[in-house]
Formats: C-alpha cells, sequence, structure tokens
C-alpha cells in the first residue's frame, strides 16, 4: 500500500465513493493521462487531472456522478 | 385470509344494524300512528256520546217544561220566573260544565238562566260579538229544534268550543210566550278522558322513543367501531404490503444485477437505490463493486 499525502488521500476519497478499490488505479491512469505522476498532483495542475476524470469515469459511472466527482475534486483544498 | 374473513362478517353486521335501526323506527311511527289514531276515534266517539247527551237532555226539559205550562196555563213568564219549582226544572245542570236554559222563542230575549244576571239579554245583541252563536239560534226560527257548534268565553275569560241543542217547548205560557229550552256544555268536558288517555299515550311513546334512541345510538358506536376496525385491518394490511416492498423490491433489484454480474455481464448493471438505510448502505458498496470489476475487465482486456 503506497502512503499518499494528504491532498492525495482526499481525492483518492472522492474517487473511491464512486470507484471502488479500483478508485486508486483510475486515479493513476488518470494520472499518467495529464502528463503527470499521481503523487506531484497539486492544486495547480488539479485542473487538467479532473478533466481527464469528468472524460473517463462516465464509461463506467453516470454523467452525472463523474461531473460531480470531477467537480469536488476541483474543490479539494489542500489545508 | 384475516381481511376476507372479516369484511363479510362487517358488512352483514353493518347491514344488520341498520335494518335493526329502520325496523325500530318503523314499530315507533306505527305505534304512534295507532296511538293517534285510537285518540281520534275515541274523540269522535265521546263527542257524539256528549251530543247526544245534550240532546236528549234538551228534548226532557222541555218536555218537562211544556207539561208544567199545561198544568198551569194561568201562568205568565214573570210567573214561572218566580216559582222556584219552575226553575228547578227548567234550569238543570248538563254534565259538568253545561246547565240548561230558557228564552223566548220568538224575541230570543234570556227568561230562565242559572245566573240571573244574565236573564232579560236580548241575545240579538250578540249578532256581532259572537256571529255564530247568533246564526244558530237565528236558524231555529220556525220553533224548529237546532243545535250547533259555537265559542264561548267562560267564566276565567278563555274563549272554548261549545256545544248547544235547542228545543221549543210545545206549550205557550199564559201570556203566549214559547220558550225555547237550550241545553248547552263544554265540548272539552267530553274530551277530558281523551286528553288524559293521550296524555297517557304520549308518554309511553316518548319513553319508547327515548329507547329506541338510545338503542340506535348504542347501535352506532357499534358501527363506528366496526367501521373502524375493518378500516384499521385494511391500513395496517396496506402499510405492511407496501413496507415489505420497500424491503423486497430493492434486494431483488441487487439479485437480479448480482446474477448478471456473476455471468460476467456488465451492461444494465445500474442500481437505483435512494434508500437512506443499511439496504441503501449495501446498494453503495455492491454499486462500487461492480464499477471496479468494470474497470478492471476492462484493463485487463486493454493489456491482452
Amino acid at each position: 500500500m503506497v502512503e499518499y499525502n494528504k491532498y492525495q488521500r482526499m481525492i483518492m476519497s472522492v474517487l473511491a465513493r464512486k470507484l471502488g478499490p479500483a478508485a486508486e488505479d483510475f486515479a493513476r491512469d488518470m494520472a499518467q493521462l495529464a502528463g503527470i505522476s499521481f503523487e506531484n498532483i497539486s492544486n495547480e495542475n488539479v485542473e487538467t487531472f479532473a478533466m481527464h476524470v469528468e472524460k473517463n469515469a462516465p464509461r463506467y459511472i453516470s454523467e452525472f456522478e463523474a461531473k460531480f466527482t470531477a467537480n469536488t475534486i476541483r474543490k479539494l483544498r489542500p489545508s | 385470509m384475516l381481511a376476507v374473513s372479516i369484511i363479510p362478517l362487517t358488512l352483514l353486521g353493518f347491514a344488520s344494524l341498520q335494518e335493526s335501526n329502520a325496523l325500530s323506527s318503523d314499530i315507533a311511527l306505527e305505534a304512534e300512528g295507532i296511538g293517534e289514531l285510537a285518540i281520534e276515534q275515541s274523540s269522535s266517539a265521546l263527542t257524539d256520546l256528549g251530543i247526544e247527551l245534550v240532546k236528549t237532555k234538551a228534548e226532557d226539559v222541555a218536555g218537562q217544561v211544556k207539561r208544567y205550562i199545561k198544568d198551569h196555563p194561568e201562568m205568565t213568564v214573570a210567573d214561572l220566573q218566580n216559582d222556584p219549582e219552575f226553575q228547578s226544572i227548567i234550569v238543570q245542570p248538563v254534565g259538568e260544565t253545561g246547565f240548561t236554559t230558557g228564552m223566548d222563542a220568538d224575541s230570543l230575549v234570556i227568561i230562565f238562566h242559572q245566573n240571573p244576571g244574565d236573564v232579560g239579554i236580548d241575545l240579538h245583541s250578540l249578532q256581532e260579538s259572537n256571529p255564530n252563536y247568533y246564526k244558530l239560534q237565528q236558524s231555529g226560527w220556525g220553533y224548529i229544534d237546532t243545535s250547533g257548534y259555537y265559542s264561548w268565553t267562560d267564566e276565567n275569560g278563555i274563549l272554548r268550543d261549545k256545544y248547544g241543542y235547542y228545543v221549543v217547548a210545545e206549550a205557550p205560557t199564559a201570556d203566549n210566550v214559547f220558550i225555547r229550552v237550550g241545553s248547552t256544555v263544554y265540548l272539552d268536558e267530553f274530551l277530558a278522558p281523551v286528553m288524559n288517555t293521550n296524555a297517557a299515550i304520549q308518554k309511553r311513546l316518548d319513553e319508547a322513543n327515548s329507547k329506541i334512541s338510545a338503542s340506535t345510538s348504542e347501535m352506532s358506536t357499534a358501527n363506528t367501531i366496526l367501521i373502524i376496525t375493518v378500516l384499521t385491518i385494511l391500513v395496517v394490511a396496506l402499510v405492511s404490503v407496501l413496507f415489505a416492498n420497500s424491503i423486497t423490491a430493492p434486494l431483488k433489484r441487487l439479485a437480479e444485477v448480482a446474477d448478471k454480474v456473476s455471468m460476467g455481464e456488465t451492461d444494465d448493471t445500474d442500481i437505483e437505490i435512494k434508500n437512506d438505510d443499511e439496504i441503501g448502505d449495501l446498494a453503495d458498496s455492491f454499486k462500487r463493486m461492480i464499477v471496479s470489476m468494470k474497470y478492471y475487465m476492462e484493463k485487463a482486456k486493454k493489456e491482452s
């Protein structure tokens, strides 16, 4: 089990609520598509990551749920 | 099964109670009708009897007057007025409230009366104040018997119905006056027993009606309890069915989706269960598990 910092754990939690156990692998795939490492996602580059979540998640969940999840990720703020 | 057995019983009970209510009301009405008919017929019979009594009395007194005058042809009206024996013949009680009187058959002036103050009254003076009575007296013109009803104000000032029968004694006095004997009585005297009976019947009817009302009220309460019981059973049954459906319907849908996924089919596996309880939590968990399976199955296909 990889240890993530708080921001990554928050993103993972949001994704896990909709995707379950596949959340971690899905997050890594979306980060790869965004051209960044999931560990390096920050408030500055999260938009690209969220955009890919919004685009690819409807293959597994409804469009509404995908958009809601992406927007939730966009609004996350690392304290 | 419970509802199936209770509903017909309830309907039967309700119909029986309604029928019983209607029957009680009909009996009360019928009894009232019989009472009224009995009173009406009794009143009529007693009134007829009273009229016959008045008539008989008038004819009897007129006969006695005739005989007395024939036995005393020398006596004038004034003589007769001063004769206590004749007074006791011509003024006699009729029933309890009536009496006989004597008047001049031609002039309609009262010449014999139990109240001496009324002697000398000319009945023509009543033409305006008591036209019915005056008309009755006028109808005896020609010395024929006359009778009829009229209203009369009694000594207490109360207007009461009266019946009178008038017969002219067929013998003139020495001063050639034919005396018309009148026999009068208040009608309510004859009806007093009927009124008492009517009051007794009315009292019994009121008591019977009160009992019927009380019984009807009890039946209404029983009806209400029956209806409330049946409604409660129906509502409980409906709520039970809805509650059971709210549990079994989501579980059925979960079972269907689980069956599909177990066969490798991941299409049409959306689970729209919004229950805010353990079933809702179970559905959410199941949904996440299916999403993960979809994701990994797709990924495995890509990699292979």
